[in-house]
């Protein structure tokens, strides 16, 4: 019986992996963001022939948000100057493999904690059905760039369990560091990983020069953004005393919305939340690292909506569901975890 | 019979799964439909200003119209 479920998972594992390769081939350009963001600059890359700062300050192309790092577009070009030519039926297939790619990491992140293979499946499938990351790696959002946080998010959280269990300290510090700076540079909110270097079984002076070295990227990339002028269509602000509270209040308000829409979440987020409430995990790993990254990460997000120029009735309900699909890996482990431990011997062994 | 909490979340984690299920299920029909009858592909005239209505067809228009000589 548990071999006919194994399959069952698989073969809808697949199903979604043919729905978002389905999706990036009738639908490459669905996204208003991909055509008017990222698909764009990495246009500008190619028909610039290197670096773009004339279309980056062109009036006509400011919804591009100029000011946002370029690496994600600068890759796309490079696939468009090996393809010779602009070519994005064909490029927007990174996507399903992106798809694939973590979706392996997160039954193998899984098997590590030692969850069975049928377990480690039925959370797999679980996370593959999110509609967010459906929506990002093939679907509407395809071609934006909130796939790859995710993918270095999870990437971070699997080194650091490889860490915590005293493997590779220092290849995970360097990778770590690596993929810091890398998405630094593909979105402002890459940064925010720093902040998982606190949490890591390392010494504090290695915390620290490894804090410095994720950080030159994202230096270095504001610094030239604002020496070479590129505009910025939207900053932070402080907003006067009396306007906060209203803000903090709308933010949690978008967000309990985002949490209850049953067409993008189902019922995920009222069962993890009533998870976390009944239920009690002794893994180390978890308590150490998963929680605490994920409460700091999600707290800088929330300062980046409190403080930003544009209100957040404008900016948090479209962006929200990309924001919670970029940190899944911290919370979607916790529950995963939480849920391991509840259930019945056939199951988890 | 008394209710414990772990066979409670047991049991709403189990509809879950049913739940998701069932929009496999749909997601199943929808890429066999679309498979069926592809839909039309997006075709854009460049230089045509026509239609500019929506930002969608505005960030198309400058999109398509990046690097063209009209």
């Amino acid at each position: 019986m548990l071999k006919i479920f194994k399959y069952l998972l698989l073969f809808l594992i697949l199903l979604n992996i043919i729905y978002v390769i389905s999706g990036t081939y009738f639908y490459p350009l669905a996204s208003i963001d991909a055509i008017g963001i990222w698909l764009l600059k990495a246009k500008f890359f190619y028909l610039s022939g290197g670096f773009p700062l004339q279309f980056l300050k062109n009036p006509m192309f400011i919804y591009s948000h100029p000011h946002y790092s370029l690496l994600l577009p600068f890759v796309i070009s490079v696939f468009y100057f090996l393809l010779g030519g602009v070519k994005e039926p064909l490029v927007v297939f990174i996507y399903p493999l992106t798809f694939i790619a973590i979706l392996f990491i997160i039954y193998k992140l899984l098997r590590g904690f030692e969850f069975s293979q049928i377990t480690a499946l039925i959370f797999t499938y679980i996370y593959s059905m999110l509609s967010p990351l459906l929506a990002l790696a093939g679907r509407k959002h395809v071609g934006e760039a909130d796939i790859f946080i995710l993918l270095a998010n999870l990437l971070v959280v699997f080194i650091a369990l490889k860490m915590f269990k005293n493997k590779v300290k220092n290849l995970g510090t360097i990778l770590i560091v690596l993929i810091i700076m890398l998405a630094s540079q593909i979105k402002l909110e890459g940064i925010f990983i720093l902040v998982t270097l606190i949490f890591l079984p390392i010494p504090k002076k290695t915390k620290l020069i490894s804090g410095f070295i994720s950080l030159i990227p994202f230096l270095i990339w504001n610094f030239a953004a604002f020496y070479l002028r590129i505009p910025n269509d939207f900053g932070f602000l402080i907003p006067p005393l009396k306007e906060i509270f209203p803000r903090i209040f709308a933010i949690a308000g978008y967000v309990f919305l985002e949490m209850v829409k049953i067409n993008n979440w189902y019922i995920f987020w009222p069962v993890f939340l009533l998870s976390i409430c009944l239920l009690k995990s002794k893994n180390t790993f978890l308590k150490k690292f998963v929680i605490p990254s994920f409460l700091i990460i999600s707290l800088l997000y929330f300062v980046v909506y409190l403080f930003s120029s544009i209100n957040p009735a404008t900016y948090v309900p479209p962006s929200i569901d990309r924001v919670l699909i970029q940190i899944s890996p911290f919370y979607f482990l916790w529950f995963a975890l939480l849920i391991k431990e509840i259930l019945p011997k056939r199951f988890s062994q | 019979m008394k209710l414990s909490k772990t066979n409670f979340i047991l049991g709403i984690v189990t509809v879950f799964i049913i739940f998701l299920f069932v929009k496999s299920a749909d997601i199943g029909f929808k890429l066999f439909e679309e498979i069926k009858n592809p839909p039309a592909k997006i075709t854009i005239t460049p230089c045509s200003k026509k239609n500019l209505n929506s930002d969608y067809s505005k960030y198309l228009y400058n999109y398509f119209s990046l690097g063209v000589k009209c």
